[in-house]
C-alpha cells in the first residue's frame, strides 16, 4: 500500500497469535528471566512479557503487508519501497496475556502527514491487541514512513 | 525478596550504567524471522541496498534492553505493575558486531494519592553502542513497593 491508499479512520484486522506456554518460555529464556523464575515457582499460569505481546503483533502486521505486496506483484504493480518506523508511544497492557490466550491484533489509521521529502508520507496508527474474551491486552500509537505513489502511476 | 529494591532505591536524577550485550548477525536474523521478517532485518543482500547492511528490528533492541534491565535490577525489584512504555525512539540502527549497554536516568517519581505503598517511577533508558552513540531511547513507568510500607497492609 502507498501513502495515498491509507484512509483516516480505517481499521485493518491483522490476524491472531496464540501464546502457548512454550512460546512464552522461549521469549523468557532469551529476554525476560523473570518468566523462567515464575515457571520454576509454578502454581499460577505464565504471563507473557508485554514487549513479547507487542512483537508478536508486529509479526502479524509484517505478514499482512507481505501478502498485500505479493498480490500487487502478481498484478504487475509497482511495489512501494519499505519505510522504517521512528518508534512508538503510549504502550499499555490493560490486562496480562496468560498461557493459552489468543490475541487478535488490529491497526487503525488515525493521521496522515506529508513530509518534506516528496518520496515519503507519515501514517499515524493505533495498534491494539484483544484476547479471546474480547478484552484489550495491548495498545500503542506509532508513526510509520510510507512511500508515496509516484506521480506517473 | 528481603533484599529487593524498592521505590526509595531509585532517587530522581540518578544515572546508572550497566549491561553488555554483543549483537550478532545470526541473532538479528533469528529474532526478525520470528517477529519482524522484513528484508533489511533478515537478508544481508537485500539490506545492503536498503539500509547499508543488516539492521536489527527495533523490537529486538527493545527486547535486548529488557534483558539488560532484568539482569541489572528488574529481577530483584519489588514491582507492583509495569504501568507502560511512554515512548520509544529508534534513533540509530543496531548492526551486527555492535556492543550495547544501558544508561538509565531516573526522571521522576510520584506517590499515588490514597494508595499507600504504591509509587510510580519514570525511567529514561538509553541503549548506547560501542562508539557512545545512542541507538534507542525508552521512557517507561514502573509501580514499585515502598520499603517504609510493609507489604500486605
Amino acid at each position: 500500500m502507498f501513502y495515498e491508499d491509507f484512509r483516516v479512520g480505517q481499521s485493518a484486522a491483522l490476524g491472531e497469535a496464540t501464546f502457548s506456554r512454550e512460546v512464552i518460555l522461549a521469549y523468557g529464556r532469551r529476554f525476560d528471566p523473570r518468566i523462567i523464575a515464575q515457571a520454576v515457582e509454578g502454581g499460577a499460569p505464565l504471563v507473557a512479557s508485554g514487549l513479547h505481546v507487542a512483537a508478536a503483533g508486529m509479526r502479524r502486521l509484517v505478514d499482512m503487508l507481505s501478502s498485500l505486496r505479493a498480490a500487487m506483484a502478481e498484478r504487475g504493480e509497482i511495489l512501494p519501497e519499505l519505510g522504517v518506523s521512528p518508534g512508538f508511544e503510549g504502550m499499555r497492557w490493560p490486562r496480562p496475556v496468560q498461557e493459552g490466550d489468543i490475541v487478535s491484533y488490529s491497526m487503525e489509521t488515525v493521521s496522515k502527514r506529508e513530509t518534506s521529502k516528496p518520496k515519503w508520507g507519515l501514517i499515524g496508527n493505533h495498534f491494539r491487541g484483544v484476547n479471546q474474551r474480547g478484552e484489550e491486552v495491548l495498545f500503542f500509537s506509532s508513526v510509520v514512513l510510507v512511500a508515496r505513489r509516484p506521480k506517473d502511476l | 525478596m528481603p533484599d529487593a529494591l524498592h521505590f526509595e532505591d531509585f532517587p530522581p536524577g540518578e544515572v546508572a550504567e550497566y549491561g553488555e550485550i554483543d549483537v550478532s548477525a545470526d541473532e538479528i536474523i533469528a529474532f526478525a524471522r520470528e517477529f519482524d521478517p522484513q528484508p533489511f532485518h533478515t537478508d544481508e543482500e537485500a539490506a545492503r541496498a536498503a539500509t547499508g547492511g543488516l539492521i536489527a528490528s527495533g523490537w529486538h533492541t527493545c527486547a535486548l534492553l529488557l534483558r539488560m534491565n532484568c539482569d541489572a535490577f528488574l529481577v530483584r525489584t519489588a514491582i507492583l505493575d509495569e504501568a507502560g512504555v511512554e515512548e520509544v525512539r529508534w534513533q540509530r540502527p543496531v548492526r551486527p558486531g555492535d556492543r550495547l549497554h544501558v544508561r538509565r536516568h531516573t526522571l521522576a517519581k510520584r506517590a499515588r494519592e490514597g494508595r499507600l505503598g504504591e509509587d510510580e517511577v519514570e525511567f529514561l533508558y538509553e541503549v548506547v553502542n560501542q562508539d557512545g552513540e545512542v541507538a534507542m531511547t525508552q521512557r517507561s513507568l514502573l509501580k514499585l513497593k515502598q520499603r517504609s510500607q510493609p507489604v500486605g497492609k
